[in-house]
């Protein structure tokens, strides 16, 4: 250690003599480090980092799956919990918890607060107190209970200027006065960081029944006792749903041919689902990057190395051993590395800001974080250090190699050496070219998928398209009459708005949270039983100005109109993929359709028209679920969002609507205003985060191989110099020293982009999963870039080789 | 003997066959002696030199140093020997630039696991032994040939060696700094270091004991 701290020292003195050199090595470095950095944040954030609640590691989240329906993931509903809380002995304690809007009306504009309502065991599931009061109780959740609220850090702040003494207090939310008795942690962000307060979910005596099985809106979570495992879970909800269906025959037919069960997976697992194949793909293009850039550093190290002969010929006499020359290449080599790396830390910061929010968004929000802590650090101090080890091998191997003797000739240029440093600064060159190559195809197929992906039609035109999301929670609108002539009133006069030129409503707006309302569906005249279920389908209740504003083409009949009212026959309209699935051969106008299953209470409603088929949440997805759209006087609910065509700024339309909303009711709030444009663009979020970096990536790595390309032929010019000097003595012109050199380049670049369309068909396989509409050997990619790289490669090699072209006959064999 | 060469013989691939730089060479040299090897160039003195030193490891032949059979000895043991018993001077003094004459002084003693302690003690020895205290934190570049030579021969006693190998010690020098130099060599002969030295240098190389001479690789004693 006392050796190496002495090394160390050296080593600083010899960077101080040369800090031009130390500067590109440690700006190289920075490049490869903070990529790998910025990557393993999240990787870290995601993967490694325990969720921020006690023993995590049991915490699992429950659900019902449908597999034989195509439906992999279904919430849960309250009987089913109340079996599981009961009848599950691996779990040591089961919560359930879903989200409702309510209304604030403070200052001048409404406002709307996001509540998480869930049963008090959530709490206790979590392992998670109040920061002051308490959180709720079983009491809290009795039916007929006083409405009580326990807030989050964030609304306690913003709401009441973080005071302590609001336990006790009353807040009216939609029309109800909530009695506050705690405040949350700052750090507690479950089920993300959005929810504002907690409010207590009591279960009716109805909801408690059978006829509540199948309204799964709410989510459940649980957390297993110590030494329970998933599979054990899993067992027991399974033997619950046999238990089931022998106490209700009637269902067992339906649980028989949807596959229906109850289901746990860890709530890590959960929440980061499939991201974890895509977080591989960037930490190895990364790794690429920095493969690239420790190349370009060796290849740096190793010029200098020649110079340096000498040096370790002599302390190699003066009895150096190959591990201390190793040593002191290495402690110079840290000096970069660890500079490299730490202003890797500020690339990587710069990274985490382009990709992080993108690609965490779409886990559960706050629950992951990729910031730059300890681990992080530690691993960047680990990268650092294997890299200064990687790039000193070469250089001393070369350097200190063969014949230490011929460093102690006059000017240390031994044959053997040289001819070892040529050979070794072509491998890296040629090994930057195929990682460059690789890196490149890997980047350019994900933007042709990108952009095949973004120009998919999602059934409807989002140009110029608002959308505002509403909850109408209010007393006032608990008869749907009152919510019917809301939202009439709100069109009404914002269709007045100059510049709107159409508007309307839908429940369920595409590409947003509310966008996957769905249920079964029974067609008049089907018998359902074991063998045949009841399909399943997107429930949308729409206006008659929702087709023409959102541009949904009408294919078939008609549209619904003001006619269609409360007391007139009831009607839907179906969209293509219905019509084909259902009525294939047969005219859908006139069909009859239920929601729910057919029995004697069915209402039929009858099928009016056919619209275009729309994407509901993923625009690379297959639609693979059908929707009805059933009439807003017909059928209401409190929630869903107004779509408003205009050509105007958001500010400007945004300060209008809302002034319609303030004569329509003042004290209702709408909020989530943006254009489906935004709105499809956010979708395609942990799509986009991952090209944009490899693009970043690839063009560093274009940039690096370049730079390579560059040092390896001028190296090679100023070898080849007095030889140069002899062939245009003996009558080579320009022309010839110009195709040598030019030859000498085209067979590394050659070689380099053959290794790498060979790594890239490797690298293409792997990407499969992640492409969209192209295939991974898509030819146009390959010939692209390695078209883009030779032409680089010559760019390269130019200067070089002129430089060559005119080396001076006589003055290069005087130097001989 | 403190060394003894057997048929030795070193030789480099060249095209198909190999061109030989030392040929059967049976050497044996006593310890206390100062040895002069002349020749043309390209004989094989320095090759001589880098076999003896151990900087060499691609000869065939028999090599004791100090009894020690050499030629079956591993890698790791000739560095342990070098590092005991040889020490090197340069023609071109082979000074590492930036590292003052106190840290050239000091760097064979690093290599050799020595207390920092001692290292400086040792390192305050030589300055003053060659009466270059006021130069220890200079650098080489800002020294006389004369000069750096003479922190060479030091750096090259540090570690106490059994034997000096100098090769053209003072090819570089003008005649006065030779003279320097050589005289301290004798010096150091005169203690009992035993001294091999490459000369071209007829005045010089009869200051040795004992001649030898190389031509076209074969040894040939005076």
């Amino acid at each position: 250690m006392r050796h190496f701290f002495s090394d160390l020292m050296h080593a600083a003195r010899q960077w101080r003599a040369r800090p031009g050199l130390w500067l590109a090595i440690v700006v190289t470095l920075a490049l490869g480090i903070g990529a790998n950095t910025a990557v393993f944040s999240v990787i870290n954030g995601v993967l490694l980092r325990p969720l921020p609640f006690a023993d995590a590691d049991r915490l699992v989240m429950v659900y019902n799956t449908y597999p034989k329906n195509d439906l992999a993931f279904a919430g849960t509903s309250i009987p089913d919990y109340l079996d599981r809380k009961t009848g599950a002995p691996s779990f040591e304690d089961l919560a359930m918890f879903n989200q409702i809007s309510l209304n604030l009306t403070l200052g001048q504009v409404p406002e709307q607060l996001s509540a998480a309502r869930v049963t008090p065991s959530f709490f206790s599931v979590l392992q998670s107190g109040a920061a002051f009061g308490r959180v709720l109780d079983e009491t809290d959740a009795e039916e007929g209970a006083a409405p009580v609220a326990v807030l989050s850090h964030g609304l306690w702040q913003r709401l009441y200027g973080a005071d302590r003494t609001i336990i006790g207090r009353e807040l009216a939310l939609s029309g109800r006065n909530y009695q506050i008795i705690g405040v949350m942690p700052e750090d507690f962000a479950f089920p993300d960081r959005q929810r504002d307060l907690f409010i207590p979910f009591a279960f009716s005596a109805e909801q408690r029944g059978d006829e509540e099985r199948g309204n799964e809106y709410s989510m459940s979570i649980g957390r297993l006792k110590p030494g329970a495992s998933l599979a054990g879970a899993n067992a027991e909800m399974d033997l619950l749903v046999q238990r089931l269906g022998a106490r209700l025959p009637d269902y067992q037919a339906f649980i028989a041919a949807s596959g229906f069960t109850g289901r746990a997976q860890y709530l890590q697992e959960f929440f980061v689902g499939d991201l974890r194949g895509l977080l591989g793909l960037l930490q190895a293009a990364t790794l690429f990057v920095l493969l690239i850039a420790s190349a370009n550093v060796a290849n740096l190290l190793l010029a200098q190395g020649l110079a340096r002969r000498r040096e370790f010929s002599v302390r190699a006499a003066m009895g150096a051993g190959r591990a201390q020359l190793f040593r002191q290449v290495v402690a110079e080599s840290l000096l970069a590395t660890v500079a490299g790396a730490g202003l890797g830390l500020l690339v990587a910061q710069a990274c985490l800001g382009l990709m992080g929010g993108q690609l965490l968004q779409r886990m559960g929000g706050s629950l992951f974080a990729s910031s730059i802590d300890g681990s992080v650090l530690v691993f960047t101090l680990v990268v650092s250090v294997l890299v200064a080890l990687l790039i000193s091998i070469l250089p001393v191997i070369v350097v200190a190699g063969p014949s230490l003797v011929e460093g102690l000739k006059d000017g240390g240029h031994g044959t053997t050496s040289s001819r070892l440093t040529r050979l070794s600064r072509s491998a890296l060159v040629v090994l930057q070219l195929a990682l460059s190559v690789a890196l490149l195809i890997g980047a350019g197929l994900l933007l042709r998928s990108f952009d095949r992906l973004s120009s998919v039609a999602p059934g409807f035109d989002p140009g110029d398209l608002y959308s505002a999301a509403y909850a109408l929670n209010g007393e006032q609108y608990a008869e749907a009459s009152a919510r019917a002539q809301f939202i009439e009133n709100a069109l009404g006069g914002i269709r007045e708005i100059p510049g709107v030129s159409a508007a309307g409503m839908i429940s369920g707006l595409p590409f947003s949270p509310m966008a996957n309302s769905s249920g079964t569906f029974g067609i008049r005249g089907e018998v359902y039983d074991a063998t045949h279920v009841p399909p399943h389908a997107f429930q949308r209740i729409v206006d008659e100005g929702f087709f023409p504003a959102s541009a949904v083409p009408l294919l078939l009949g008609r549209n619904f109109s003001a006619a269609d009212s409360a007391d007139a026959n009831r009607v839907v309209i179906i969209d293509k993929l219905l019509a084909d699935k259902h009525f294939a051969g047969k005219n859908p106008i006139g069909q009859q359709l239920s929601r729910g299953g057919n029995d004697e209470n069915t209402q039929w409603m009858t099928v009016v028209g056919v619209v275009g088929t729309v994407k509901a949440s993923e625009l690379g997805a297959e639609v693979r679920k059908e929707t009805m759209y059933v009439p807003m006087r017909q059928t209401s609910v409190p929630v869903g969002a107004l779509v408003v065509r205009a050509k105007m700024p958001r500010d400007v339309l945004t300060t209008r609507i809302r002034a319609v909303m303030k004569r329509v009711d003042p004290g209702q709030p709408i909020f989530d205003i943006k254009t489906m444009r935004e709105r499809i663009d956010a979708s395609l979020g942990p799509q986009r985060a991952p090209m944009q970096l490899l693009l970043v990536f690839a063009c560093v790595a274009l940039i690096l191989a370049a730079i390579g390309i560059y040092a390896v032929l001028a190296f090679l010019v100023g070898q080849r110099a007095s030889e140069i000097g002899v062939r245009m003595a003996i009558g080579a012109g320009r022309s010839d020293i110009l195709k040598l050199i030019m030859g000498q380049s085209a067979g590394l670049v050659g070689l380099g982009l053959g290794i790498g369309v060979a790594a890239a068909l490797l690298v293409g396989r792997l990407l499969g999963a992640q492409l969209y509409g192209i295939s991974a050997y898509d030819p146009l990619t390959y010939i692209v870039v390695v078209v883009l790289l030779a032409l680089v490669a010559i760019v390269a090699s130019l200067v070089p080789a002129r430089r060559a072209s005119t080396i001076d006959p006589l003055r290069a064999l005087r130097q001989e | 003997m403190l060394i003894s060469l057997r048929k030795l013989e070193r030789s480099y691939p060249v095209g198909a066959g190999r061109a030989w730089v030392l040929r059967n060479i049976d050497l044996d040299v006593a310890a206390g002696e100062f040895i002069s090897v002349t020749g043309p160039s390209g004989s094989g003195k320095s090759s001589l030199l880098n076999v003896l030193g151990l900087l060499d490891a691609g000869w065939a032949g028999e090599y004791f140093l100090d009894d020690q059979p050499v030629h079956s000895a591993s890698p790791a043991q000739r560095q342990r020997l070098q590092r005991e018993a040889i020490g090197f001077i340069f023609q071109h003094y082979q000074l590492i630039t930036d590292l003052t004459v106190a840290e050239n002084l000091e760097l064979p003693l690093s290599y050799r696991d020595m207390p920092s302690v001692q290292r400086r003690a040792r390192v305050a020895e030589m300055l003053d032994r060659f009466q270059i205290v006021a130069k220890r934190d200079l650098f080489p570049s800002q020294l006389s040939g004369g000069q750096q030579q003479l922190v060479a021969v030091a750096r090259a006693l540090i570690t106490q060696p059994r034997v000096i190998l100098a090769d053209e010690p003072t090819g570089a020098l003008h005649s006065d700094q030779g003279q320097l130099v050589m005289q301290a060599l004798q010096q150091l002969n005169a203690e009992g270091t035993t001294i091999i030295q490459v000369t071209h240098n007829d005045e010089y190389a009869a200051l040795g004991s004992r001649r030898l001479k190389l031509f076209d690789g074969w040894l040939k004693a005076e």
